[in-house]
C-alpha cells in the first residue's frame, strides 16, 4: 500500500525527532548540572557548608524535568510530516496526505488522493535514504566537559569541613586577632596602674619621710624634670624606668593623655583627681605594685654596661627635688631639701622582658614627670 | 468552440487517474515546444502557459522587439485558439474592440441592424500598447475580460471559451499615454517583465527565426478543449491547510505599516494587495504544482509566482518612490522574510 510507505516513514521520523528531543535535553541537562555544582562549591565556601546528599538531590530535579519534557514531548503525525516535507524533499505531499487522512472522506477528490499517494511512496525511498545521511547535531562534548570539571571541583570542594574562614591558616588567624582591638579587660588594666602612678606622684609631692627601698636597694628618686641638668657622675646610677630591659611585649595601654595629670606645686594630692589623704602610699611597699606581681625589674646597678642612649635618663640614686616656682629652662639640677623618693618602678628580672603592663606604666610615668612645671 | 462543447467540458470533471499524468505531460510538451520558438525566455513561457491554464489575463512589459507579439502567435497557434491583434492608438474607440451594430440591407429589401463582432471576440487576444488607448477604450476592454461578456444595444453576448487577454506595455515613450489605474491593473492575473535577451540566446534566435516566422508553420499539441479540461483539471488540485495559511501570510505581508522598523520594507508600502491577489495566487498555484507532476501544491509554486502576482497590485509610497524604490525591490525582501517564515 502506498500509504503503508508513507507511515513508515513518519515512524521513522518520529523516532529521529524524539531521539534529538532527549538528546537536546541531555544537553541542557548537563548544562545545568554544571551551574548548579559551581552554585554548590560558592555557598559551600561562603554561606554553609552543603551536604553532598543535598546537592544530588537539587542535581536531580533537572534531570528528571528535562527528560519527563522530553518524554512528553513525542512528535504527532502532522509535526513528522512537516518536518519531512521541509528536510527531506516531500515537497507538502505528507502535510497534505496527513491532512486528508483527518477530514471525512469524500471532501477530497478521489484521483487527485490516488495520484497525491502514489507521489508521496515514490518519494519515500529517498527520504528514508537522506534521513539515514543526515549528519548527527548532539553537540555534547562542550557540556560533558564542563559538567566532568565542574563535578571535580566540586567533589574536592565539598569535602572540605566547613567555611572557607574555617579553614585558613594559623598566622592568619593570630594576624586577624592581633589587629582586633583591646578588650575591655586588657584597657582595665594599664588604668589600674595609672591609678597607681598618679597615686605615688602624689605620694611623692608631700613632704613625708622617704619611701622605702625598692627591692633591689636602690634608692628612688623622683622624677625628673625637663630641662634638669645630667645627673652627677658620683652618683651611683639607679634604677632609671628608662633603662630598664624590656622583657615582654609592648601591648598598647591606655593612652597617656587620659591619665591624670598631677598639678604643680607642693600638695599635689589635691585636686588631682583621687582622694587619697594624707597617708602615704604604701601600696608600693615592697617595691612590687599591684598589678607587676612576678615581673621584677632588675635595678640598674645589677646591669651590666648601660647603653648609650640619648634619651635624657632620670638618676634614680639622685634624688630629686620639684620646685613650683623654677623655670625649665634656668633650672640645672639644684637639689633642695631631699624630696621623698618616688614609688620605686618593679624591679626588672635579669631573664624577662618588660611586659605591655609594665611598658605602660614606665610610660605614664615619663609622661607625668614631664607634665610638672 | 460551440458553447456544448464548453459545457461539457466544465461539468464532467475527469475521473481517470492518469488524468493528473496526462495533463503534466501535455503542459510539459506546451512548454517545450514554445520554447523553442521563443528563444531565451523559458520562464516567461512558463509564467504565460500558467497565466493562460489559471484562466487569468497577463500584461506584459518590455522594450520593443523582444518578441511579445510572435510568443502570442505561437501560444495561440500551439493551442489551436483563434487569436485577435488590437494596436491601440489614441483614437481607438471601444466599438472597435467590443464591436459595433452595422446596418445590414439583406436581399428582398429588408435590413436590420446586425452586431458584428469585434477583436475581443477571439479566444487569444493581444493588445499592443494598451496605455496609448484613451481611458474609455481601455474601459470597454476591461470591462469584457471581467465579465466575460459584452452588452451592446441591451443584447449580452458572450465571449469565448478559453477567453485569455495579453496586453502589453512599452516601458518608454510615454509622453501623451493613459497609465492604466490601479483597479483596472488589479484584473490582470500576472504582470511579466520581458528581459531583454541572453548572448548565447540571440545567437541561437538567428538560427530559428531569421528567415521564417515559426509561428506560421507550428503544429498543435492540444485543443481549446484539452485548455478547459485541464482548467477544470487544476481546480481540483489538493491544497493543504498549510498552503492556504502560507498564502494568506504572503498577502497580509504586503499590506502597509508605516510604523514598521527601518529595516521591514512594509513601511515603503502605500497600498498592499487585495483579495483578489490571493485567489490569483491559489490558482496558479495549482497549475505550477500540475506543471511538476504534483496533485497536491507546495509552498515552492506560491514562491515561483508571488513576484509576478504581487508586483502590480502595490503602490509604493511616494517618499519611497523618490528615493528610488521600487515594486520588485520591495516585494523581494518581503517574499524573502515570508520565506525564512514558513
Amino acid at each position: 500500500m502506498a500509504t503503508s510507505s508513507v507511515h513508515a516513514l513518519l515512524a521513522t521520523v518520529r523516532r529521529h525527532l524524539w531521539r534529538a528531543e532527549f538528546m537536546a535535553a541531555l544537553r541542557l541537562a548537563l548544562w545545568a548540572s554544571a551551574g548548579l555544582l559551581l552554585v554548590a562549591v560558592a555557598v559551600h565556601l561562603v554561606v554553609s557548608p552543603v551536604p553532598a546528599r543535598a546537592a544530588g538531590l537539587v542535581l536531580a530535579l533537572p534531570w528528571a524535568a528535562l527528560f519527563a519534557r522530553a518524554a512528553a514531548r513525542r512528535p504527532d503525525d502532522a509535526a513528522c510530516a512537516l518536518w519531512a516535507d521541509r528536510h527531506l524533499g516531500g515537497a507538502s505531499a505528507f502535510t497534505t496526505l496527513v491532512e486528508l487522512d483527518r477530514v471525512t472522506a469524500g471532501r477530497a477528490h478521489a484521483p487527485a488522493r490516488r495520484s497525491l499517494e502514489q507521489w508521496a511512496a515514490s518519494r519515500v525511498p529517498a527520504c528514508l535514504q537522506q534521513l539515514a545521511t543526515l549528519p548527527a547535531t548532539t553537540r555534547l562534548p562542550c557540556p560533558l566537559l564542563s559538567t566532568a570539571v565542574c563535578a571535580a571541583l566540586a567533589g574536592f570542594v565539598l569535602s572540605l569541613p566547613g567555611r572557607l574562614p574555617d579553614v585558613l591558616p594559623a598566622p592568619a588567624v593570630a594576624a586577624a586577632v592581633a589587629e582586633r582591638p583591646l578588650s575591655v579587660a586588657d584597657a582595665a588594666v594599664p588604668s589600674a596602674l595609672v591609678n597607681e602612678v598618679a597615686s605615688a606622684l602624689r605620694a611623692a609631692e608631700r613632704p613625708g619621710p622617704p619611701e622605702p627601698q625598692g627591692a633591689g636597694g636602690a634608692p628612688t628618686a623622683g622624677p625628673a624634670k625637663a630641662g634638669d641638668g645630667p645627673a652627677p657622675a658620683a652618683a651611683p646610677p639607679a634604677a632609671v624606668p628608662g633603662d630598664l630591659v624590656a622583657v615582654h611585649d609592648v601591648r598598647p595601654a591606655t593612652p597617656v593623655d587620659t591619665l591624670p595629670t598631677p598639678r604643680g606645686g607642693t600638695t599635689s594630692g589635691g585636686g588631682t583627681g583621687r582622694e587619697a589623704g594624707d597617708s602615704a602610699d604604701r601600696r608600693g611597699d615592697g617595691g612590687v605594685s599591684r598589678g607587676l606581681q612576678a615581673r621584677q625589674p632588675v635595678p640598674r646597678s645589677e646591669l651590666g654596661p648601660r647603653p648609650a642612649s640619648a634619651a635624657r635618663q632620670a638618676d634614680t640614686n639622685q634624688l630629686g627635688s620639684y620646685q613650683d616656682d623654677a623655670s625649665a629652662a634656668g633650672a640645672t639640677g639644684r637639689l633642695a631639701s631631699p624630696a621623698p623618693a618616688a614609688a620605686t618602678p618593679p624591679a626588672v628580672a635579669e631573664s624577662t622582658r618588660l611586659s605591655p603592663t609594665e611598658t605602660t606604666y614606665v610610660q605614664t610615668w615619663l609622661k607625668a614627670s614631664t607634665r610638672r612645671p | 468552440m460551440a458553447e456544448g462543447e464548453h459545457q461539457a467540458a466544465m461539468s464532467n470533471p475527469t475521473a481517470s487517474d492518469s488524468a493528473y499524468a496526462d495533463a503534466h505531460r501535455q503542459l510539459q510538451g506546451l512548454q517545450s515546444l514554445l520554447g523553442g520558438v521563443i528563444v531565451g525566455q523559458g520562464e516567461l513561457v512558463t509564467h504565460l502557459v500558467t497565466a493562460l491554464f489559471a484562466g487569468g489575463h497577463v500584461l506584459i512589459e518590455g522594450l520593443p522587439g523582444l518578441g511579445k507579439t510572435h510568443l502570442a502567435k505561437a501560444l495561440a497557434a500551439a493551442l489551436g485558439l483563434r487569436w485577435a491583434r488590437v494596436q491601440c492608438t489614441p483614437d481607438l474607440m471601444p466599438a472597435d474592440v467590443t464591436g459595433a451594430e452595422i446596418y445590414v440591407s439583406a436581399a428582398g429589401g429588408a435590413s436590420s441592424f446586425e452586431f458584428r463582432p469585434g477583436p475581443v471576440f477571439a479566444q487569444l487576444v493581444l493588445v499592443d500598447e494598451i496605455n496609448r488607448a484613451t481611458p474609455r477604450t481601455q474601459a470597454a476592454l476591461l470591462e469584457a475580460m471581467q465579465e466575460q461578456q459584452v452588452t451592446h444595444a441591451g443584447t449580452t453576448h458572450r465571449l469565448p471559451r478559453p477567453f485569455c487577454v495579453l496586453a502589453t506595455q512599452n516601458p518608454i515613450e510615454l509622453e501623451g499615454t493613459y497609465p492604466l489605474p490601479e483597479a483596472q491593473l488589479d484584473r490582470f492575473m500576472f504582470k511579466l517583465i520581458v528581459p531583454f535577451p541572453a548572448r548565447t540566446a540571440l545567437r541561437a534566435l538567428l538560427d530559428v527565426s531569421l528567415d521564417a516566422e515559426p509561428s506560421d508553420t507550428l503544429q498543435a499539441v492540444a485543443s481549446p478543449a484539452d485548455v478547459l479540461r485541464i482548467t477544470a483539471l487544476c481546480r481540483s488540485v489538493l491544497l493543504a491547510e498549510r498552503i492556504k495559511e502560507a498564502a494568506v501570510d504572503l498577502v497580509m505581508a504586503t499590506q502597509p505599516a508605516p510604523d514598521a522598523a527601518a529595516s521591514d520594507a512594509r513601511r515603503h508600502i502605500r497600498y498592499g494587495a487585495s483579495p483578489r491577489a490571493l485567489q490569483a495566487l491559489i490558482r496558479a498555484a495549482r497549475v505550477r504544482a500540475l506543471m511538476a507532476g504534483r496533485a497536491h501544491v507546495d509552498v515552492a509554486d506560491l514562491d515561483a509566482i508571488a513576484l509576478p502576482v504581487l508586483r502590480h497590485r502595490i503602490l509604493l509610497r511616494l517618499e519611497s518612490e523618490l528615493d528610488g524604490m521600487d515594486a520588485d525591490t520591495t516585494l523581494a525582501t518581503l517574499v524573502d522574510g515570508w520565506r525564512r517564515r514558513l
